[in-house]
């Protein structure tokens, strides 16, 4: 598993574009989540596109590209989709992207008979038939893609269950099994270690070392009484102090990335983004002078332990499907006691949907906007945990987002103006796609109405008047369809 | 942009106004002033992370005055 040095990178984002160019010096290499640049034209349809003049982009940085998948996790039961594989395939060429890696998670369950994804990493289960199960999801990846995979060390908010697994020897014996390397992430295990999980020291000295192929670092906070990966913050002086000490002794490593959340990039800062990365290059620098001989452990192979607790022998699809409906409020409760009684539960609700009502703002930013002007924040706020329980997550936001407009159209809200701004950013995004020019009626002015409402506030008049409100086509960008057989909805 | 929306204000007449705009700057709210730079970014997956987002924080702040209400009542 013999991988390139490519050296320090970042995340990539358009929205850190500008912290890319001020700090090209510091950087080698960007990590693309490739997801994050697919639209679904259709949100009634699993058929995604690549954002091409994106990709087109990306192409022309010179930087090395790696790839981080964000909708594929293979820690599960359920294996990837396969709709998705030929998109990894333009992306790995065009951007000639050595390894790529995966979380070992799940996101997919089922419900009702339904099966539909969180749109939230969780935990695996560490049995030792979630293993198994882990195992043959990272293989079937394997043997989709063309090159090396790592897979992702995550974030467990739950309570350690007795008799399962330890954190580190789950990932080690994974990764054995199925001969691939790690993504170790500092700051995931940091924040396990935060919140009363497996110390970094213990589950480091249980992962084989040799296949860390990548780290990711980052900076969190504090949300109630969690600690939280919100990649929110500079990284802290005590992950340094690990990355000091583990990157010179790392034998196939070759990268290490900085995750930063687009949204917090105001509360971090670019000048501490520089600091971290500066850091970061010098600990890659020292790499370079003083390797350190690395020796392979060998540890003994944890298995679960016997008890009477039932979730010593839930099936991993079981494990998946209760854990996920409880975090996504498709029930309340579930037959376990131990994921019944875990405050857990409750901070990843709360979690997944900053996420949801974040997507449906951001597909359908004037209509969420006038819903929160007219009806109020606290109103809008009930309304949105209305929509939770009425429908799953949606990994695309332009799917959140129809879903939502499907939702409040059901309701029969009636809020001045807002049939015609939801008909004017369907039209707008739907231009985007194809470039047909479409037209949108409005019976008052319909500038000064959305200049308002773009300002967070009520029109000071409505000028009445019959307008059409065109929105131009251009070239659009419906190229390089990937289409599936069946439907989502 | 400005001058357009006031030229447009209380301008009533019994033919239809035409107004036309870039689909590509409709996005944005401060007036259609900057470029839309990246739709998969809009309308994807979000980034990685097991944390939380804040957009919906963000523009719920922007609505709402420091004592949680509502921006200026218009007529």
């Amino acid at each position: 598993m013999k991988i390139p040095e490519l050296g320090i990178g970042l995340t990539y984002h358009p929205a850190l574009d500008r912290v890319i160019e001020d700090h090209a010096d510091l950087i080698q290499v960007l990590e693309i989540e490739p997801q994050t640049h697919w639209i679904q034209p259709n949100p009634f349809t699993t058929e995604y596109i690549i954002d091409q003049p994106l990709l087109k982009r990306l192409k022309e940085l010179p930087f090395h590209k790696l790839m981080h998948g964000i909708g594929f996790p293979v820690g599960g039961s359920r294996l990837p989709d396969e709709i998705e594989y030929p998109l990894h395939h333009q992306m790995i060429k065009q951007l000639r992207v050595p390894w790529m890696s995966e979380h070992l998670s799940f996101n997919k369950a089922t419900f009702n008979g339904k099966e539909y994804v969180t749109n939230y990493m969780l935990p695996p289960l560490q049995t030792n038939e979630g293993v198994k199960a882990a195992i043959k999801t990272v293989k079937a990846m394997q043997w989709h893609l063309p090159i090396p995979i790592a897979v992702e060390t995550g974030v467990n908010y739950l309570r350690p269950i007795p008799g399962h697994i330890s954190d580190g020897n789950f990932i080690r014996q994974v990764v054995e099994e199925a001969d691939c390397g790690i993504l170790l992430d500092l700051h995931n295990i940091f924040t396990n270690q935060m919140n009363g999980r497996q110390s970094m020291k213990d589950f480091l000295s249980e992962i084989p070392l040799e296949r860390v192929m990548e780290l990711h670092v980052a900076g969190g906070k504090m949300r109630g009484d969690y600690y939280i990966d919100s990649h929110s913050g500079k990284i802290p002086d005590d992950l340094f102090d690990v990355a000091r000490r583990l990157i010179p002794v790392l034998p196939n490593l070759g990268a290490v990335i900085f995750e930063i959340f687009p949204d917090y990039l105001n509360d971090i800062g670019n000048r501490q983004v520089e600091k971290d990365l500066e850091q970061l290059n010098r600990i890659w620098d020292n790499r370079k002078r003083k390797r350190l001989a690395y020796k392979p452990v060998a540890k003994k192979i944890e298995t679960t332990i016997e008890t009477t607790n039932p979730l010593h022998t839930i099936a991993p699809a079981d494990w998946e499907d209760h854990l996920a409906a409880l975090v996504t409020r498709q029930t309340n409760e579930c037959p376990y006691k131990e994921l019944n009684e875990d405050p857990a539960i409750d901070l990843i609700r709360e979690l997944i949907e900053s996420f949801r009502a974040s997507m449906v703002s951001e597909s359908f930013r004037y209509t969420a906007r006038l819903l929160m002007i007219y009806l109020g924040v606290e109103e809008y706020e009930r309304l949105l945990q209305d929509y939770w329980k009425t429908s799953t997550p949606e990994p695309f936001a332009s799917t959140e987002g129809a879903n939502f407009i499907r939702f409040i159209k059901e309701r029969g809200i009636s809020v001045v103006g807002l049939n015609e701004t939801i008909e004017f950013e369907r039209g707008y995004l739907a231009t985007l796609l194809d470039g047909k020019e479409r037209m949108v009626n409005f019976p008052f002015d319909p500038l000064s109405f959305l200049k308002a409402i773009g300002e967070g506030r009520k029109p000071h008049q409505f000028y009445e008047g019959d307008y059409e409100f065109v929105i131009e086509g251009r070239e659009g960008i419906t190229i390089n369809k990937f289409h599936h057989k069946s439907v989502v909805h | 942009m400005d001058a357009k929306v006031e030229a447009l204000a209380g301008f009533a007449t019994r033919h239809a106004i035409r107004v036309t705009v870039p689909a590509n700057v409709a996005n944005d709210l401060t007036l259609f002033t900057n470029m839309l730079k990246d739709l998969g970014g809009r309308l994807g997956c979000k980034p990685c992370i097991s944390g939380s987002a804040c957009f919906f924080e963000n523009e719920r702040d922007f609505v709402v005055n420091p004592q949680g209400k509502i921006l200026d009542i218009g007529h």
